[in-house]
């Protein structure tokens, strides 16, 4: 078990160094979600409604849309370098490998949130402070199950046509449920509403991540395998 | 509270028609496939299938 | 002839003979809501929608268990007509869901007065829809036909595990924005021929999902016979 979850961190820490060598995917994620926040910025009248009420919408949108297009480009690096081949004929478990995809995405998305979020504080003119702690959970546990079902996606569709409208096709009925519970809880954290009125949103989403991770790493072979 | 059994036929058409119409043209879609299934030999080349 | 063809061409037949019954059957069941039921006083005749959108969504709700359950059984057993099953249940489903889609809110206008309300079920058909359609759109896109049949079944696996997490979605979300009040009549003091009729109407709408299925099995079957790994069924 050791070994497997060792592997898994080593597929991941290669991924990670291909990615920062050439950081084209990266680079775009994160220039496509600062754009993505500035154009909800003039998109909205700030007459008619508190960027307050509007704010946790805006900052999931943008976490959700950078992520799906972090995702896009997570297996190209892959691809591109006809690595993939080599480690499936490797006797390399199949989880080791998901779990290793999943962290290297992981990192990449949320490499995209921890720039997006403090451009999202300053153009937006948030007040976080207290509720920074909580926003960082909340993300990390929305973000997992993104990430979890986007790492199966990215890794079918790499090889299909229309690669790049398929991913966002299959996933975004899949992000729903984190969205949704990711958005209320930040909706309330911000308010600083007591941890009673967000369990029901947090089992949600922990639910999802627990069920997800689990199913992703049972399908993945059916994925990767002939 | 007094009140008025809404006039609302025309929704029920329209509702009604569109159901129909949505059913039978999937049905005619499987007929016209269904026609070319039966009517090809063993050729090569399933056109047919790619509705 | 391959004795595959002639199968897949007998299911073709058997599937076009159930079908027209279950069209006409679903003709029956026209008839029998609009002269047999009665008028329910509060909606008027909208309300009679109702026996065409409960079996539509129904018969979403069955497709789209059957490719679930087909996709599970296909990983599992590798059975390539499995993989053809649930392609055919996912595309009759797009057709039931779009009449749920479309009767729905055509419905909901007479009775909400809106046409879209994020209401469960409205909300749980339209994800199916989605999925539907990205299922299809996914074996449109992949070329292999041992690769289609996978990942298919991993969509339909997948999409099957995401449901309950819509349901309680939409039910927390809900919870915390009241929805305006469903008039629907219920069960238990639904008279007599409403029940009747709506019973008819499950009846006659899961007799054609059975014939469009087993037709669209029928096609499916009879092009992988003939053609090459290319066909995108």
């Amino acid at each position: 078990m050791p070994d497997t979850l060792r592997l898994a961190f080593a597929i991941a820490a290669k991924d990670i160094r291909l990615e920062l060598r050439s950081r084209t995917a990266l680079l775009s994620a994160i220039v496509f979600s600062a754009l993505v926040l500035v154009v909800f910025n003039f998109a909205r009248d700030p007459t008619a409604l508190a960027a307050i009420d509007l704010a946790p919408s805006v900052l999931w949108i943008t976490f959700a849309f950078g992520a799906v297009i972090a995702l896009n480009r997570a297996f190209y690096v892959e691809r591109e370098n006809a690595a993939l081949d080599g480690i499936l004929m490797a006797p390399v478990p199949r989880s080791a490998l998901y779990v290793g995809k999943l962290l290297a995405n992981l990192a990449f998305v949320g490499v995209v949130e921890a720039v997006a979020l403090p451009l999202f504080v300053l153009f937006f003119n948030v007040s976080m402070g207290h509720a920074l702690p909580g926003i960082l959970g909340v993300t990390a546990l929305a973000t997992v199950g993104f990430v979890a079902v986007g790492t199966i996606f990215s890794a079918m569709v790499v090889r299909t046509r229309f690669a790049e409208l398929m991913l966002p096709v299959l996933l975004l009925p899949f992000m729903v449920p984190p969205l949704v519970g990711a958005v209320q809880v930040t909706a309330r954290l911000l308010a600083g509403r007591p941890l009673s009125e967000m369990e029901g949103w947090l089992r949600l989403l922990t639910a999802y991540d627990v069920v997800f991770v689990t199913l992703c790493i049972l399908v993945f072979p059916a994925v990767v395998d002939e | 509270m007094p009140f008025e059994t809404p006039q609302n036929g025309n929704f029920l058409a329209a509702a009604y028609i569109v159901a129909a119409v949505i059913y039978l043209v999937y049905a005619g879609t499987l007929v016209r496939r269904a026609m070319q299934a039966l009517r090809d030999g063993g050729q090569g080349g399933g056109g047919g299938a790619g509705q | 002839m391959t004795p595959d063809l002639s199968a897949a061409r007998r299911t073709i037949r058997g599937g076009l003979a159930l079908m027209t019954l279950g069209l006409l059957a679903a003709a029956g069941v026209y008839i029998l809501a609009l002269y047999y039921t009665p008028i329910e006083a509060r909606q008027g005749l909208a309300q009679k929608i109702f026996y065409v959108h409960a079996p539509a969504a129904w018969g979403a709700l069955v497709a789209f268990s059957v490719v679930g359950l087909a996709s599970i059984l296909y990983l599992w057993l590798h059975d390539e007509r499995l993989d053809l099953f649930a392609a055919s249940s996912a595309e009759v489903g797009v057709a039931f869901s779009m009449v749920m889609l479309t009767t729905g809110p055509i419905w909901g206008k007479t009775v909400w007065g809106t046409w879209w309300t994020w209401d469960a079920r409205l909300t749980l058909t339209l994800f199916l829809f989605f999925l539907f359609v990205a299922y299809l759109a996914l074996r449109a896109a992949v070329p292999d036909r041992g690769e289609r049949a996978r990942f298919s079944a991993v969509v339909g696996i997948m999409g099957l595990v995401l449901v309950p997490f819509i349901h309680l979605s939409v039910y927390l979300f809900r919870t915390l924005h009241p929805q305006p009040v469903l008039l629907k009549p219920s069960a238990p003091s639904m008279p007599p021929e409403m029940l009747r009729t709506l019973l008819s109407g499950m009846g006659a709408f899961t007799l054609l999902y059975l014939g469009f299925v087993m037709v669209r099995y029928g096609i499916a079957c009879a092009a992988n016979v003939r053609g090459g790994s290319s066909n995108a069924v």
